[in-house]
């Protein structure tokens, strides 16, 4: 169920040593989204197109800039929201899903997709191949060899910020239809 | 690695959490509407964790005696409680490195937000009293604390003790890079190489079940023109300058968590006693690219 698209890209600064290659881990959906975050739960497709108006005011209660017109909502059955939308994380957008309920509170959140740019091939030193069951100098994919990463501390904050205009845009415009 | 037999599922969800991104893989016979069911108790623990620990949140429990437990002992959750104990435990074996009470600091570079009362500069983690008979928390003098570098490797721990109750066959939590594995998922991670995080990735073989990262090139704030790390030296106030990196491996994930700031601040000899009283391995990067083990565990799997 997992899908993982590898495109080519170019080379980051840094010390990229392969070409650089556009990493996307998609953990849901967004079918599966709507399953988890209203089960049971007949979702109809509302498109909406803000205004430059509406835009403004949005942007003004949350805070947070509105960078697209286009919401892709959807109303469900028990008259609350489903919306996909994304963010720009520390370079690379994040896809991701929420539940907004009848009364305007957040149900729950997903991150649907979540995208690095890496510099092709991981490093793989020489000595370190015997780990592996490799050849020395086998490149590990980041895909199928290495599927969980450790690093300090990323910031969810630009989700949060999402979350908070996405409230304001139900709270001004979609709570009135 | 292990492949999936057919009658195998397996899903990976990921939720803002805890600041950070936390991520759940679970593989097992269940069906795949089952393994999400459980994935979301699993984020609704991690949740409870936020809620109760959050230095963020004005109601959690440590908000609450971060205003009022110097005047009062506070009765707090037992997981936030047994946190504390936890981290009091890790101050003193490596002589105050890891320090719960460093909050003022981050508060003052903003890496915390303010509220509550004008804490005591000379306070340290000796001025917090825990009391086991009522689960209560009182401070000698007006202090905050922070466990933002110990309660994700918490919060990973209780999802990973759930998890072993499910009859899942393997699973992996990982909340923004404090990582736990449970059954047969035990593999190679890529730890984020220090001059490149978000571009290159230092493949690294598992030694233990939990491992936990930290490494100031995440931070992004400024004090007088120059980039400050959340990582700060109790004794001297100062932040971390170093761009090195260290991973620690752990049979748990709050020791590694806690652990990390532990041996990025304290003197070599107190981190290398206490790496080996709880069985930890530390792997540090340079920005570089070199790397050092202690103790040199990868030979030994030779």
């Amino acid at each position: 169920m997992r899908r993982r698209s590898l495109l080519r890209g170019f080379l980051p600064a840094a010390i990229a040593s392969g070409p650089a290659v556009l990493y996307a881990e998609t953990y849901l959906t967004t079918a599966q989204a709507q399953a988890v975050l209203c089960p049971g739960e007949r979702l109809t497709p509302m498109p909406v197109v803000l205004t430059a108006e509406q835009q403004k005011a949005i942007a003004k209660a949350s805070d947070v800039r509105v960078r697209d017109a286009k919401v892709n909502a959807s109303r469900t059955s028990s008259g609350g929201w489903f919306i996909v939308d994304n963010v720009l994380g520390k370079h690379e957008f994040i896809d991701f899903a929420v539940s907004i309920s009848k009364e305007g509170a957040v149900r729950g959140v997903e991150v649907l997709t979540y995208r690095e740019t890496y510099g092709g091939e991981v490093r793989h030193p020489k000595w370190r191949a015997q780990f592996h069951g490799k050849k020395a100098g086998t490149p590990l994919k980041i895909d199928t060899d290495i599927k969980n990463i450790s690093g300090a501390t990323l910031s969810s904050v630009h989700i949060t910020e999402g979350v908070r205009r996405l409230l304001q845009t139900h709270a001004l415009v979609l709570s009135k239809l | 690695m292990p492949s999936s037999s057919p009658s195998s599922n397996r899903i990976k969800r990921c939720k803002p959490l805890l600041g950070t991104f936390v991520e759940i893989t679970l593989e097992g016979a269940q069906s795949e509407a089952a393994l999400h069911k459980i994935a979301d108790k699993a984020f609704s623990i991690v949740g409870s964790v936020q809620r109760m620990m959050s230095f963020h949140d004005a109601d959690s429990d440590i908000s609450r005696i971060n205003r009022c437990a110097h005047i009062a002992p506070l009765r707090v959750h037992p997981w936030t409680h047994y946190v504390i104990a936890r981290a009091l435990g890790i101050s003193s074996q490596t002589e105050g490195a890891f320090d719960i009470s460093i909050a003022p600091r981050l508060v003052k570079w903003k890496y915390l937000p303010e509220h509550g009362p004008v804490p005591d500069n000379n306070a340290t983690w000796q001025d917090i009293e825990l009391s086991e008979t009522d689960c209560s928390v009182a401070f000698h003098r007006p202090l905050m604390v922070d466990l933002g570098g110990i309660a994700k490797g918490f919060a990973v721990d209780k999802v990973i003790d759930f998890l072993s109750t499910k009859g899942i066959t393997s699973a992996v939590v990982n909340a923004g890079g404090d990582m736990r594995m449970l059954g047969g998922m035990a593999q190679t991670i890529g730890v984020r190489h220090p001059g490149a995080p978000q571009s290159q990735l230092v493949p690294a073989l598992m030694p233990r079940v939990a491992v936990a990262t930290s490494a100031g090139y995440f931070a992004n704030r400024k004090m007088h023109g120059q980039r400050i790390s959340p990582i700060v030296h109790p004794r001297t106030g100062k932040p971390l300058r170093s761009t090195t990196s260290v991973s620690i491996f752990s049979s748990t994930c709050m020791v590694a968590d806690a652990l990390t700031k532990a041996v990025l601040l304290a003197p070599q000899e107190v981190w290398t006693r206490v790496l080996a009283a709880q069985d930890s391995l530390a792997l540090f990067l340079s920005s570089r690219g070199d790397e050092v083990h202690f103790p040199s565990f990868s030979t030994g799997h030779a």
